[in-house]
């Protein structure tokens, strides 16, 4: 029997941008510039609604046309309130990865991962088919990268220095994992 | 006391790209399956003169990549590119790529003085904390170069590439300003 359960977890669920109300709760949520972070390439400054919208517009055709990039936000199970948005960009010509999980409801954050990395992974695994992913964490996001660990990832590179957040220079890790070495723990697990 | 020579190494000059000249030299180097397998986890693919052109047209002016022509200091001639994308945070990390197109100019020191004059204006120009790279298993001569320059090996995206049927490593390389400074004090 094909697996039905692709988008949800016992407390969450993955599901589309939706453009109405969405805009209000990430405007409010960048305000706090750890979060506003994935939502800028280059300086990371809080957005507004208007601009949310801008950028899932953006990242909505790029889906749509170049399926480079999956994006799905993340909504509690229950009363479907945003918390934050799972990306997955593709290099598919080597079947590669680069994941980001980011939770903007400070509620969630260090929890929802907990729930959301394996959803990624297999979504990942079992729908794209990827070989590798990757994830690059900060190392003062250093919650996520236990939860990543506790996955199956293994710490593949130290970057040093590459981020600046809050007055210092902060190194990033680069966390990998291959497709054996999560069907391994999937068996393990069964 | 200030220095004024900026992008002139001891083979090598950066100069900027011209877009009428320097598409059509790009189209030529592109045409050699290796060359661009040694540039880039990209599909091997090739352009016309004149998408090329466009290309470098359409980036002229921009602040996202500080792009230049690698030219041979005693020939005047263009031999590669090189040049800093991928700005993080605009001055704490930038990604350093470069080539040299013709087979005949690799292995002669060229890329490694490059890559010198890059790091010395991303570091005392742009004032960048970090330069980044990558690099495949199968090019060691790459990884040479890098660490002549004083790049130092972070890490390993494990099979990371599939090409020709199996699974290849890419490294991941950095150098820090501090270190910069230390190597050319």
């Amino acid at each position: 029997m094909i697996n039905d359960k692709l988008f949800e977890s016992q407390d969450y669920i993955l599901t589309a941008i939706d453009f109405e109300k969405d805009p209000e709760a990430d405007s409010a949520y960048s305000l706090n510039l750890r979060y506003a972070r994935y939502w800028n390439d280059s300086f990371i400054k809080p957005l507004s609604k208007n601009e949310f919208k801008k950028k899932y517009e953006k990242i909505e055709k790029k889906v749509d046309e170049t399926r480079s990039v999956i994006h799905f936000a993340i909504r509690t199970r229950v009363d479907h309130l945003l918390i934050g948005f799972v990306r997955i960009h593709i290099m598919w010509n080597h079947a590669v990865g680069w994941l980001v999980v980011s939770i903007g409801n400070p509620d969630y954050y260090g929890k929802a991962e907990h729930q959301i990395i394996p959803l990624a992974l297999r979504y990942a695994f079992n729908e794209l088919n990827l070989f590798r992913l990757e994830v690059d964490v900060p190392t003062f996001e250093a919650e996520l990268g236990a939860i990543l660990e506790g996955n199956g990832f293994k710490l593949d590179a130290v970057n040093r220095g590459v981020i600046y957040h809050d007055y210092q220079y902060w190194n990033e890790y680069l966390y990998g994992i291959l497709r054996p070495e999560w069907e391994a723990l999937q068996e393990v697990n069964a | 006391m200030i220095t004024t020579v900026y992008l002139v190494g001891e083979k090598v000059k950066l100069v900027p790209f011209e877009a009428e000249r320097d598409s059509k030299i790009f189209a030529r180097w592109r045409n050699n399956s290796e060359y661009l397998r040694l540039m880039d986890g990209d599909i091997a693919l090739l352009f016309s003169i004149e998408n090329i052109k466009k290309w470098m047209e359409d980036n002229e002016n921009s602040d996202k990549f500080a792009f230049f022509i690698i030219k041979d200091k005693a020939e005047d001639t263009v031999i590669g590119e090189i040049g800093l994308s991928g700005f993080q945070g605009k001055h704490a990390n930038a990604w350093v790529g470069i080539s040299i197109g013709d087979p005949q100019n690799w292995g002669k020191g060229f890329g490694t003085d490059a890559m010198k004059v890059i790091l010395k204006y991303g570091f005392g120009m742009l004032n960048l904390h970090h330069i980044s790279l990558t690099v495949f298993e199968y090019n060691q001569r790459g990884v040479r170069s890098y660490e002549k320059a004083g790049f130092k090996l972070e890490g390993v995206q494990r099979q990371f590439l599939q090409r020709d049927g199996r699974r290849w490593d890419m490294y991941r390389m950095g150098i820090l300003k501090s270190e910069w400074a230390e190597q050319t004090q």
